[in-house]
């Protein structure tokens, strides 16, 4: 029916409907509340150390029920009068096995005994023998038990059951072994053991395990065992017990969306369950849970004392004279990084991708090479070449200007060392947000400058730098983001020269005092959260709009006369930042002895990298590492665009949640995330991820999400709502309007997004170092495994590997997509 | 003659054992994780899974799960204030201290070693929580190639920890490990301030340390000539040395000083984690891989590894190094209790002194 069928005043009931489905939603989000409190109180009660128990109970009661319903009941019957004298004897050996267990174990048995049926004692013998058994049969002796032929074995467990009731019965051949020369108590348990393997042949290890590990406490143990044999478990309830935490979580979060969406509806006075508000709930339900659940579980830490709300940790961390000192190093080092990146990327951009300067597309690649190396790596080239001893720089210079052997003049130990070397590292960002933004900017504006007289230097001033406001404010934030919540550098280059950062004594800290380096990244956290509402306010205030047709070419600046100096100046600049530093690893990587030249005879070797390439763990972390960085990157990009999308495009209530909780999560120090998602993620709240590759990939997330959101907003500010408008005006629905006009606007920034994310996530050092398992090996942690302990040699081999493997991925997505696709 | 009936008794001797220490071993079953900060492990992995055929390693077909002991540190305390299970079995971690904390923590399952008195070269906890496996030997090293270089600028080697720090001709050429980062440069650091008093550390920063996150990145700063002198782990010079004399080259450019107050000698400990809190709640067969470490034949593995065994009865040294009874003879004591109790004051005045 269309809509215009309807009559005229005809009153819709979709709102009432609407409202209906959210009082729905939010009692079942409150029943599911409910249930969960109720389990928690259930577990709690059973005094289990974790939920797992339950499953594993429940698993093993059905498993010993069937077990007694086809095995036991019938070979115990087949023994006619002796079934007594059997079930005493059960009996007799669960209470010895009970008392070893738990002092007044033997009378729980008796009790049990004497008030229930004794099939109970029978069939608990069974998990109690396979878990905690008094002798144990090694697994050859296990072997020959169930190698008895199928037709045979029924009547091999019955001579087992004889033998353990009268032992003068010579013992099957099979069974000799694993009962050996024992007598009396011991023989009977080892007789009863073997029948139960042989009963039971698919009875593994990993039951046995997973019950151990569920039920840690000896006395609960018991306590499960009594419940594994009487088996009254109801299924429902076991449910409900087990994910506990889960249900909880499940309704508390369908609450809050219930009153978000009624809120939103309220707001927009549209009563129906709009696509665009479920996907925001979406992300922010991911981030809710992922990111601020664990922070202030953390943060819960840092202001509580004895459960009780507290400034004392902060007081203590926040006026020792060290901490003072890192706090205005990082403030100082991530300003003075942010402006003097984004006055280097500025340019840069707009010369490579705006002029007719000489060898833009290789000028372009080059600069974004230092984004693709792990910064720990970068800092340890900086420091060959800046140290003030035997520094390559320091030594050429003094060298030149005849100073003689004193150290310097150059001293990368300092904090202009390090701001110079955060610098050269992480002013790409600035340059990517920024080249992005210039490529898809409308020329006409500067072409109405020029033609109204203005000079390009003029035009470049009054146009096209306002214009860029959005991108370079993107751009600074994100540079001071990563420098002030960067760790890798300023340890290397910082801390031996007793630089500290916030970063620095948050590891240190970490290391003896988890609390104190939580307190420390409030800082940060509050540093990154000022920054992001400044960055906001600024292109909240004017309207930027860049793009307002598909076919846009900017035109391009003819230099001229400075062509030819203005190509050195970028070349020197480029040579400067990235290839020497990068000559340095290369050369590193294929020297002996690091402290000579690899022109030196018998120095230059290829042994490091056959031995770095060789090692057997290599596939595995390069495996990981792609992996994980692509899923990371892929489904960011996702939220990313969700998010930039709600945030340009609509005026939806609260659209900024998400976009704040991403700056949020991007300007926690890594550290911190890492270890409130181990303190969180371990199934205290439902979710058990740690130790997983899930949890690597919701950490990169979390950290780098930001870059690829930024990218995206700011390529989407823009582009003039009325191409969409005209698209949607022409009949084409969202998704089509989406698909036909918005995404292929997009999509190069969409492209540098994904890489954006994709390549930090690929040689992420700081969390993947505690929140990696033996099987989550990566990369980045290979490679500091090797900065460690092998050699520099080593590491700054697999540093020039990875920067291949990123450069030939970048190059060939971009060949392939003809040149739309790549960083 | 002497050579064959030598030859013939010692592998009948071991045949003879063979199958009696096999058919122990064989019993211990089920799945087995180690934290460690020993870098070189796979020859001890390699050797576990043959002698405990029927225990199954990690998800990566590794016992061990390495990491340096500083962020190990890091992970099992976020791992411990999460209130969950470890999510290992054993640790073979850098120091004592942490192993006393571990103790006085609850998470520690105590085991016997068989006449551990008569057979350890060092203290073991008396109530078994842990026993010393293997000794990282702290020492000074420096480069011979730039012996010349360095006299023409009138920098002495430094021959001592003391003149390591006092010194003033090595001032600004004198690098350690970072001791809130690295657990063995925070026991040489309990150590030197024991003998020489917190003023030691004043020294230190006179004498403008550098301190690295890494004995690798300390090597670097040897042979590049940025240091003259560092204060190493014994067993990273010596696997240096060795690798270089596997590429052929006779004379090797680092060298170890012993220095002549002491060396430091850190008996890195093993650890079994309590059911209570292990992963795989096999308390058994951490025990017995645990007591197998302490065997001659593990031991020789440890030698292999470039550190000093802590069996008496293992009388082998590390690739050119020298006799571990010495080295104990002559070595700086280390308080183990004091690095354990007094850790926030000790590494407070490092802040104070040398970091501020």
């Amino acid at each position: 029916m269309k809509r215009t069928d309807r009559l005229p005043g005809a009153k819709s009931k979709a709102p009432l409907i609407t409202k209906i489905a959210l009082a729905l939603l939010f009692f079942a989000g409150a029943a599911l509340l409910f249930m969960g409190q109720r389990g928690r109180e259930d577990f709690s009660r059973s005094e289990y150390s974790t939920e797992d128990a339950y499953r594993t109970i429940y698993a093993l009661s059905r498993h010993t029920d069937a077990l007694w319903e086809n095995v036991f009941k019938g070979d115990f019957a087949s023994l006619g009068e002796e079934e007594k004298d059997l079930r005493a004897l059960c009996a007799s050996l669960a209470s010895s096995l009970w008392d070893r267990q738990a002092e007044g174990g033997a009378s729980r048995i008796s009790d049990i005994f004497e008030k229930e049926d004794s099939e109970d004692v029978c069939k608990l013998l069974y998990p109690a023998y396979l878990v905690n058994p008094p002798k144990k049969i090694n697994p050859s002796n296990r072997k020959l038990i169930v190698s008895v032929p199928e037709k045979e074995q029924r009547e091999f467990r019955l001579r087992l059951l004889r033998c353990a009731l009268d032992d003068t019965l010579p013992l099957p051949e099979e069974a000799a072994a694993a009962v050996g020369d024992s007598t009396g108590s011991d023989r009977q348990a080892l007789l009863m053991l073997s029948y139960f393997i042989s009963a039971n042949k698919d009875a593994v290890g990993e039951d046995v395990q997973a019950f151990k590990q569920s039920v840690r406490a000896k006395g609960a143990q018991l306590t499960a065992f009594e419940e594994i044999a009487r088996g009254k478990f109801n299924p429902f309830r076991q449910f409900v017990v087990t994910h506990a935490s889960a249900v909880m979580l499940l309704g508390a979060m369908t609450m809050a969306d219930v009153i978000l969406l009624f809120a939103f509806m309220l707001s927009e006075k549209l009563w129906k369950f709009d696509v665009k508000w479920l996907l925001m709930l979406l992300v922010v339900d991911f981030l809710v849970f992922f990111q601020l659940l664990p922070l202030l579980v953390m943060l819960w830490r840092v202001f509580s004392v004895d459960g009780a709300f507290s400034f004392d940790n902060l007081k203590s961390i926040y006026t020792d004279k060290i901490n003072l000192e890192a706090l205005k190093n990082t403030l100082i080092a991530a300003f003075s990084t942010m402006v003097l990146g984004t006055l280097i990327a500025f340019p840069l951009a707009f010369l490579v991708g705006r002029t007719n300067l000489y060898g833009k597309k290789l000028f372009r690649t080059l600069f974004v090479l230092t984004y693709m190396v792990p910064p720990y790596v970068g800092a340890m080239a900086w420091l060959r070449l800046l140290n003030p001893n035997v520094g390559s720089v320091n030594v050429l210079l003094r060298g030149i200007f005849s100073l003689g052997d004193t150290p310097g003049p150059l001293n990368v130990y300092t904090l202009p060392g390090l701001v110079w070397v955060l610098t050269t590292f992480y002013y790409p960002y600035a340059f990517i947000t920024i080249s992005r933004a210039m490529e898809k900017m409308d020329p006409s504006l500067e072409e109405a400058s020029r033609v109204s007289g203005a000079s390009p230097f003029m035009t470049v001033l009054k146009v096209t730098l306002p214009m860029m406001t959005p991108s370079l404010a993107a751009g600074a934030l994100l540079v001071f983001v990563a420098a002030a919540s960067c760790y890798g550098i300023p340890s290397i280059v910082g801390i031996p020269g007793s630089v500290h950062t916030v970063t620095t004594r948050i590891v240190e800290y970490g290391q003896v005092r988890i609390d104190d380096a939580t307190a420390l990244s409030v800082f940060l956290l509050a540093v990154s959260l000022i920054f992001l509402l400044l960055s906001d306010l600024i292109p909240a205030k004017k309207k930027y709009i860049t793009v307002s047709g598909k076919s846009v070419t900017p035109t391009v600046v003819d230099l001229r006369a400075w062509r030819v100096p203005l190509t050195a100046a970028v070349g020197l600049f480029g040579v400067l930042v990235a290839l020497v530093p990068f000559a340095t690893i290369l050369t590193t990587s294929l020297k002996t002895d690091i402290g000579k030249s690899v022109f030196t005879a018998g120095n230059f070797t290829f042994d490091n990298w056959k031995a770095a390439f060789t090692d057997r763990e290599t596939p595995m972390c390069l495996t990981n590492s792609l992996v994980y960085a692509a899923v990371a990157a892929t489904v960011g990009m996702v939220f990313s665009c969700t998010m930039g999308y709600l945030n340009v495009r609509t005026q939806l209530k609260g659209r900024s949640i998400p976009a704040f909780l991403i700056a949020l999560g991007s300007g926690t120090p890594s550290v911190v995330i890492a270890l409130s998602l181990i303190m969180t993620m371990t199934g205290n709240f439902g979710v058990d991820i740690h130790d997983t590759a899930t949890i690597l990939i919701v950490a990169y997330m979390i950290k780098y999400m930001m870059m690829g959101m930024r990218t995206v907003v700011s390529a989407m500010s823009q582009i003039h709502v009325s191409l969409e408008e005209s698209s949607r005006i022409s009949g084409a629905g969202w998704f089509t309007t989406m698909r036909r006009v918005t995404v292929p606007l997009i999509f190069p920034s969409v492209a540098a997004g994904w890489f954006l994310i994709f390549i930090p996530s690929f040689y992420e050092l700081s969390m993947t170092t505690m929140l990696k398992s033996a099987a989550t090996k990566t990369v980045g942690f290979k490679l500091y495994e090797y900065w460690t302990v092998t050699s520099q040699q080593m590491s700054c081999t697999l540093a020039f590997g990875i920067l291949l493997i990123v450069v030939l991925l970048n190059l060939l997505l971009s060949r392939l997509t003809k040149g739309r696709f790549s960083i | 003659m002497k050579k064959l009936l030598s030859f013939v008794l010692v592998a009948m001797l071991a045949l003879g054992a063979l199958p009696a220490a096999f058919a122990v071993n064989e019993d211990v079953e089920g799945e087995l994780v180690i934290y460690t900060s020993m870098y070189v492990y796979d020859m001890i992995d390699e050797a576990i899974k043959k002698e405990f055929p029927n225990l199954t390693p990690g998800v990566s077909g590794s016992f061990f799960a390495y990491g340096p002991s500083g962020d190990l540190m890091l992970k099992v305390r976020g791992e411990m204030a999460a209130g969950r299970a470890l999510d290992c079995d054993m640790f073979m971690l850098a120091e004592p201290a942490f192993s006393l904390e571990l103790k006085e923590k609850g998470y520690l399952e105590p085991f016997e070693v068989e006449n551990a008195e008569e057979i350890l070269r060092f203290p073991y906890d008396e109530d078994g929580c842990w026993y010393p496996v293997r000794v990282c030997n702290m020492v000074l090293a420096y480069n011979p190639e730039l012996d010349e270089s360095w006299a023409k600028k009138g920098v002495n080697i430094p021959k001592s920890y003391k003149d390591f720090a006092s010194d003033p001709t090595l001032k600004g050429y004198i690098s350690m490990n970072n001791p809130k980062k690295s657990g063995t440069a925070y026991a040489a650091i309990v150590a030197l301030t024991d003998k020489y008093g917190y003023e030691y550390l004043d020294l230190l920063r006179q004498n403008r340390v550098m301190y690295d996150a890494s004995g690798s990145a300390a090597i670097s700063k040897l042979q590049s000539g940025e240091c003259a002198a560092i204060m190493i782990l014994e067993e990273s010079i010596l696997k240096y040395m060795e690798d270089e004399a596997k590429r052929g080259k006779e004379v090797t450019n680092l060298k170890v000083i012993y220095p002549e107050d002491g060396v430091i000698l850190i008996p890195s400990t093993v650890m079994v984690v309590s059911d209570e809190y292990s992963k795989n709640v096999n308390s058994e067969a951490a025990k017995a891989v645990a007591q197998w470490l302490l065997t001659d034949e593990a031991q020789q593995l440890i030698l292999d590894a470039y550190m000093h065994s802590v069996v008496k009865t293992v009388s082998g040294v590390p690739y050119n190094s020298v006799d571990t009874d010495g080295l104990i003879e002559n070595a700086i004591p280390v308080d183990w209790e004091r690095a354990y109790r007094q850790e926030e004051e000790i590494k407070g005045e490092w802040d104070k002194r040398v970091t501020q």
